[in-house]
C-alpha cells in the first residue's frame, strides 16, 4: 500500500522529517493526494512523454490509443513552456522566531519555510521559474527566476540556512523587491507583518500591485498570536522591539483579540482594495491551505 | 463583644489575598512575544480597568476573610441591634449555700452575704412584663431546686432573702443535676450564674467512699464537666463569679470519737476530738468539752500549734451518771468560720454490761474455778476499777437454771455440759434478742451429746458448730499447738491487727487440747476467727479455735478449748486472755451508735421497740416537726424516719409514750448531725483552674458585681456569628461573580 502522504500536511509530523526538500516533496505529494485533479497541466503542446497514469491525473491526458492496444492508462505528458515567475518572500526576522517557549513546535519562520520550500516544488513540478527573496531588516537573499532543479536545490539550501535575524521595516523591504522586479510575476510574502510602520507596509504592497504583480500575502501567524490562551502571570518581552509588560494575560486578552482582529481587517481590506491575496496561516495547521490558496492564484495567473 | 474573641487573631489571615497577590507578581512565566505592538496597544487602554477590577476583587477577598473570622469569634451584639431576637432573659441562679461561704471576712461580711446581694442586684435587672423568669439553685448539699422558671420576681426575691448559709457542703454535682433538669423546660440561651467562694473541693469533690487523705478521682470532676456540656448543649452560657482574694486559714475539728468501746454509767468514757489545720500557716488554740448542750465546758484541752496542714487530736473524760441517750460536743473558740469549729457526738449510755459467768467446773479453792481467771480480767482491780463496764456475777450450773436472763447482757459458759431444754430455750431466745453468749469448753464437753441436742441442734441452734471429740495431748508430754489465721479484720480481733501484736495471739500461748467440731456445711452465720496449727508437726487438716455464730440478733461466740483450765491450754497465764475476754465481750454486747451520728444532708431512721403515736424532732430547743412512727410487718417493731437534716448539731427527738407506758427505747435519743469536713478545706480555684477543667470556655470567670451583670446581658445578646458568615459568603459568591464576569469578558465572551 502507498505511503499516505497527507499526514506531511501537519506540521508537528513534518518537524520530524529531515531536510527541507525532502519536506517539500512529502508536503506536496500529501497534498496532491487529496485533489481530484492533477495540478500538473502544461499547456505546451510538445508532446514529451508517456507516463503511467496516478489517481488525480486529469482524464483528459489519457492516451485511449495507448488504452485501446495494452489495456492500460498511460497519460501523455508535454514539454511545458516557462509562463511563470513566482517569487516566494519569506521574512526571517526575529518576529517569526515566536514558539511561545514550546520544545518541538513549529515556528512561523519554519512554517513559512515549508511553505515556500513547498510552493518552490510545485512552481518546478510544474515547470515554472520560482525565485526567492529572504528578507531580515533588509533583503538579505535574492535567489532570480529560474527553473532548473539546480535552481531549486539552491533555493532550498538558502531557505535552510535562512538565519533569524534583524527587525523589519516592511515597507522599505517591499518597495525594494518591487523595484527588483522585472517582469510580470506572481509574488507570495510569507510574513507576520509585525511592523510599527503599518503604512509604509501597506504602501509597499500597494506598490507591487500596481506594477501588474499578483500578490499573495499569506499573514503567517502562531495559534498563540491568533488565540493568546495564556492564564498565569506572564511577562511579555518583545522579540523585536525593547518592550516589556508584565500582566495577568487574562485580563488583557480581549483588547489583545481586539487589536489584533482590528489589523487583521485593516489588512484584508487595504489588500482587498490592492486586488491582492491575504490569507492568514495559523503555525497549528496544516499546510494544505497555503498550497490551495498557491494553485488557485497559480489558475488565476493562467 | 466577642464569644471567643482570641478568634480575632486570625484577622490577620485577611493579608493572604495580599500576600498571593504579591506572590503571583513575582512568580511570572516569560514569555518573548512577537505581538508586542497589539499587546502594548491593549495594555494601554485596559491598565486604568484592569486595576480596579483587581482592587475590587482584592478587596472583597480580604471582607469574606474578615467576615468569616468575624463568624469564628461569636459577636455579640445589643439585642437593640438585633431585630426579631427574643429579648425574654432566662436566669438561673446557683446559690452556694454550703457552710464555707459564712466565712466571716475582716470587713464582717461573708461570701454568702456578697452572692445574696449579687443575687439581689441581678434580680432586680430583670422585667417582669418582658417576661423573663427565674429559676433558683441552691449548691450546698443536699442541691435543691428553689425555684424554677418564675416570672413572679417578688417570689423570686423572697426565696432569695430565704435562703441562709446551710451546713452542708458544696454539691456542685447535685446543683449541676438540678439545673440541667431545669433547663429542660426553659427556653434556649438561659444564663446560669454560679455565686460561690469557689472552693476547690467543690470543683473536685471526693467520689463516694473515698478514704481521707486520698486524693480524690477524677471521675466527679468528669461529671460535672459532662454536666455543664449538657447545659452548654440547652445553650445555656455558665458563668461563675469568683470570690474576692480572702484569707483562706481555717482550723476545724474533723472527728470527735468516743474511745470507749462501750460507756456505762459511772465510769469514765474517753472522747478523742481531732482538729485539723486546712489553713497554710501554723495555728493553735483551745477546744472546749459540752455535755448534753450544757453551757458551760465541762473540760477543756489546749491544741498546741498545729503546723499547715496537719492533724492534732486531744482526749476528753467523762462519765455519766445516767444511762440513756447522750451526746457531747467539742467546740474550738478563736477562728472566722464558724460551722466547723464545733462538732457533736451522740452516745448511748448504758449500765454496766452484765456478765452471768456460769462455771460448769467450781470450786472451793482459789484460783481452781474453771471462771477464776475470766472473771478476774473482766473485774480488774486496782486504779482501773473505776472504769470497767463489765458487772460480772459468777454462778454455778445448778443456780443458773433457775436465774432470769432479762438483765444479762452477755452469757458466759465455762465447761457447761449440764443444760435442761427448757434452759437451752431460753439461751436461744436470748441471743436471737441480741444477747451475746461466749462458750468455753473443758472436762465436761468430752462428752458433747448434750450441748450438742441442746445448743447446735443439728445447725439451728446457738452453737457455731457441732461439737466432737477431744484432740491433743496433755501439757508437758507435748508440742503445743498455736491460733493461726486469725481474721484481724474481724472487730473481736482487730485489736491483733498490728503486726507487732498479733504474735501475742498466734506464737505465745500455748494450746496442749481442744475439741475438733463440725460446721454445717454452707451456713452462711457461722464464720471461723481462727484455727489452730501445730508448729514442727503440721496438721493434715487445720482444725478451727474460735467459731461465731449469728442467731436473731445476737451472737455467739465458741473457743474450743478451756477458759482456764491449765490442762487444755495456757492462754489465760498471758496477756493474751485479758485482751480476748474484755474484746470479745465489748462485741457481743454492743449496739450500734453510728446511726446516731450523720453528716448534714442525711435522714434518721431507728426502729423502735415502743410503740408510741409521735415523735418530736426538734434542734436547738426549736420544735422541727412531728413524726409518727409506723409499725413494722410481724411485730419487728416500728419504723422512725426523718427527712435530710439540713442543720449541724444535735437534734433531739422525744418519745411522746402514754401515761404509765414504760419504754424499751432510750428516751429522748440525740442524733449528731456534723459538717462534712471535706467543706473545711477553703482552698479557692483560680480562674486557670476552671477553664483547664471545663474546656472550651464551657464557665466563663466574671470578676466582680458589673461584670456578672454584663455577662448576664452578654449572654442575652444576639449572637450574630450567622449574620457575619451569611454576609462572609455572600462577600465570597460575589467575589466569585465578578471573577467569572471578569474573566469571561477576558476569554472575549459577550
Amino acid at each position: 500500500m502507498a505511503e499516505d502522504y497527507s499526514k506531511y500536511l501537519d506540521p508537528k509530523i513534518l518537524n520530524k522529517v529531515g531536510n527541507l526538500e525532502v519536506k517539500a516533496r512529502l508536503i506536496v505529494e500529501g497534498f496532491m493526494s487529496g485533489l481530484h485533479e492533477s495540478p500538473y497541466k502544461g499547456s505546451s503542446v510538445e508532446f514529451a512523454e508517456h507516463r503511467e497514469y496516478v489517481p488525480g491525473d486529469d482524464i483528459r491526458y489519457l492516451d485511449w490509443k495507448v488504452y485501446a492496444k495494452s489495456d492500460r492508462y498511460y497519460i501523455k505528458e508535454f514539454e511545458e513552456e516557462t509562463n511563470l515567475k513566482a517569487y516566494v518572500v519569506v521574512d526571517t526576522s526575529n518576529s517569526m522566531t515566536y514558539t511561545g517557549g514550546e520544545a518541538n513546535k513549529t515556528s512561523k519562520l519554519d512554517y513559512a519555510k515549508y511553505v515556500a520550500a513547498s510552493i518552490l516544488y510545485l512552481v518546478q513540478k510544474q515547470r515554472d521559474a520560482g525565485a526567492l527573496v529572504t528578507f531580515g531588516d533588509g533583503v538579505r537573499s535574492f535567489l532570480p527566476p529560474s527553473s532548473s532543479g539546480a535552481h531549486f536545490r539552491n533555493c532550498m539550501k538558502e531557505l535552510t540556512e535562512a538565519p533569524a535575524e534583524g527587525e523589519t521595516d516592511l515597507g522599505a523591504i517591499f518597495n525594494e523587491i518591487a523595484e527588483r522586479l522585472r517582469s510580470r510575476s506572481l509574488v507570495i510574502i510569507l510574513s507576520d507583518l509585525f511592523d510599527d510602520n503599518e503604512e509604509g507596509m501597506l504602501r509597499g504592497l500597494h506598490r507591487m500591485a500596481h506594477r501588474g504583480h499578483d500578490v499573495v500575502v499569506f499573514h503567517v501567524l502562531d495559534k498563540d498570536e491568533l488565540e493568546f490562551p495564556f492564564e498565569r502571570m506572564t511577562r511579555f518581552e518583545g522579540l523585536e522591539i525593547d518592550e516589556r509588560i508584565l500582566a495577568d494575560p487574562r485580563a488583557l486578552r480581549e483588547a489583545y483579540m481586539n487589536e489584533l482582529s482590528e489589523f487583521q481587517t485593516r489588512m484584508k481590506s487595504a489588500c482587498l482594495s490592492g486586488r491582492m491575496d491575504y490569507q492568514v496561516l495559523d503555525t497549528s495547521r496544516p499546510l494544505d491551505l497555503a498550497l490551495s490558496t498557491y494553485l488557485a492564484q497559480r489558475a488565476g495567473t493562467r | 463583644m466577642f464569644g471567643v474573641p482570641a478568634m480575632l487573631f486570625w484577622g490577620g489571615a485577611a493579608s493572604i489575598p495580599i500576600l498571593i497577590h504579591l506572590f503571583t507578581r513575582q512568580r511570572y512565566k516569560k514569555v518573548p512575544w512577537a505581538a508586542m505592538e497589539f499587546l502594548l496597544r491593549a495594555f494601554k487602554k485596559t491598565r486604568k480597568r484592569i486595576r480596579l477590577e483587581q482592587l475590587l476583587l482584592l478587596l472583597l477577598r480580604i471582607l469574606a476573610i474578615l467576615l468569616f473570622v468575624l463568624a469564628l469569634a461569636d459577636p455579640i451584639m445589643s439585642p437593640d441591634f438585633v431585630p426579631g431576637l427574643d429579648q425574654r432573659r432566662e436566669l438561673v441562679i446557683m446559690l452556694d449555700d454550703s457552710f464555707s461561704m459564712g466565712l466571716k471576712e475582716p470587713d464582717g461580711g461573708t461570701p454568702f452575704d456578697r452572692a445574696k446581694n449579687l443575687a439581689r442586684k441581678l434580680l432586680t435587672g430583670l422585667q417582669q412584663e418582658r417576661g423573663d423568669t427565674v429559676t433558683i439553685v441552691t449548691a450546698g448539699k443536699p442541691a435543691r431546686l428553689a425555684l424554677k422558671g418564675v416570672s413572679d420576681l417578688e417570689t423570686a426575691m423572697k426565696t432569695i432573702e430565704e435562703v441562709e448559709v446551710g451546713a452542708g457542703a458544696t454539691d456542685y454535682l447535685g446543683a449541676f443535676r438540678a439545673t440541667v433538669a431545669a433547663l429542660d423546660d426553659l427556653q434556649k440561651g438561659a444564663e446560669v450564674l454560679i455565686l460561690s467562694d469557689l472552693q476547690k473541693i467543690g470543683f473536685s469533690p471526693p467520689s463516694e467512699g473515698a478514704a481521707e487523705g486520698e486524693a480524690p478521682p477524677d471521675v466527679p470532676q468528669q461529671l460535672l464537666s459532662s454536666l455543664v456540656s449538657e447545659m452548654r448543649a440547652r445553650k445555656a452560657v455558665v458563668s461563675v463569679v469568683a470570690p474576692k482574694e480572702t484569707n483562706t486559714d481555717n482550723l476545724a475539728i474533723v472527728r470527735l470519737e468516743k474511745r470507749s468501746k462501750v460507756v456505762v454509767t459511772g465510769t469514765a468514757a474517753v472522747v478523742t476530738a481531732t482538729v485539723r489545720n486546712f489553713g497554710t500557716r501554723p495555728q493553735g488554740g483551745i477546744v472546749r468539752l459540752h455535755v448534753d448542750g450544757g453551757s458551760q465546758p465541762v473540760d477543756f484541752r489546749t491544741v498546741d500549734v498545729i503546723p499547715a496542714g496537719g492533724l492534732h487530736s486531744v482526749d476528753f473524760r467523762h462519765t455519766f451518771r445516767t444511762e440513756g441517750s447522750h451526746f457531747v460536743e467539742a467546740r474550738f473558740l478563736t477562728d472566722n468560720l464558724e460551722a466547723d469549729n464545733r462538732r457533736a457526738l451522740a452516745l448511748e449510755v448504758r449500765k454496766k454490761i452484765k456478765t452471768l459467768v456460769v462455771d460448769g467446773d467450781p470450786s472451793q479453792e482459789p484460783g481452781e474455778q474453771e471462771s477464776f481467771f475470766f472473771e478476774a480480767a473482766m473485774s480488774p482491780g486496782g486504779d482501773n476499777a473505776d472504769e470497767n463496764e463489765f458487772d460480772v456475777e459468777v454462778v454455778q450450773e445448778i443456780v443458773f437454771e433457775r436465774r432470769e436472763l432479762k438483765d444479762v447482757d452477755l452469757l458466759v459458759l465455762m465447761d457447761v455440759a449440764l443444760i435442761s431444754s427448757r434452759r437451752a430455750d431460753e439461751i436461744h431466745r436470748f441471743v436471737e434478742e441480741g444477747g451475746g453468749l461466749l462458750v468455753f469448753l473443758g472436762n465436761h464437753a468430752e462428752k458433747p451429746a448434750t450441748l450438742n441436742q441442746r445448743l447446735w441442734k443439728g445447725g439451728s441452734g446457738v452453737l457455731p458448730a457441732k461439737i466432737l471429740g477431744a484432740a491433743g495431748e496433755d501439757a508437758l508430754a507435748v508440742i503445743p499447738y498455736n491460733i493461726s489465721r486469725p481474721d484481724v479484720d474481724h472487730p473481736a480481733l482487730a485489736y491483733f491487727s498490728d503486726p507487732a501484736i498479733k504474735p501475742l495471739l498466734t506464737v505465745v500461748p500455748p494450746i496442749y487440747r481442744y475439741f475438733q467440731t463440725e460446721i454445717k456445711a454452707d451456713d452462711p452465720s457461722v464464720r471461723i476467727l481462727a484455727w489452730l496449727d501445730r508448729p514442727k508437726a503440721t496438721l493434715a487438716k487445720p482444725d478451727p479455735f474460735i467459731l461465731e455464730k449469728t442467731t436473731g440478733k445476737g451472737k455467739t461466740i465458741l473457743i474450743a478449748s478451756s477458759g482456764g483450765d491449765p490442762d487444755w491450754n495456757d492462754i489465760h497465764v498471758f496477756p493474751t486472755y485479758l485482751v480476748l475476754a474484755r474484746e470479745f465481750g465489748y462485741y457481743l454486747t454492743r449496739r450500734e451508735e453510728r446511726l446516731e451520728n450523720l453528716t448534714v444532708g442525711q435522714s434518721y431512721q431507728r426502729v423502735l421497740k415502743s410503740f408510741v403515736r409521735e415523735v418530736i424532732l426538734s434542734h436547738d430547743g426549736g420544735q422541727i416537726s412531728v413524726l409518727k412512727p409506723l409499725a413494722l410487718e410481724g411485730d419487728r417493731g416500728h419504723e422512725l424516719k426523718t427527712g435530710p437534716l439540713r442543720k449541724s448539731g444535735v437534734y433531739r427527738l422525744d418519745l411522746q409514750r402514754q401515761p404509765d407506758q414504760e419504754l424499751q427505747d432510750p428516751n429522748p435519743i440525740h442524733v449528731a448531725v456534723n459538717v462534712d469536713p471535706v467543706e473545711s478545706d477553703l482552698t479557692r480555684v483560680d480562674e486557670g483552674y476552671i477553664s483547664a477543667s471545663f474546656p472550651g470556655d464551657a464557665i466563663k470567670v466574671i470578676h466582680d458585681i458589673d461584670q456578672a451583670e454584663e455577662a448576664s446581658t452578654a449572654a442575652r445578646d444576639g449572637r450574630v456569628w450567622w449574620w457575619a458568615l451569611l454576609l462572609g459568603a455572600i462577600v465570597l459568591a460575589l467575589e466569585t461573580a465578578l471573577a467569572q464576569i471578569f474573566g469571561l469578558r477576558a476569554k472575549g465572551v459577550s
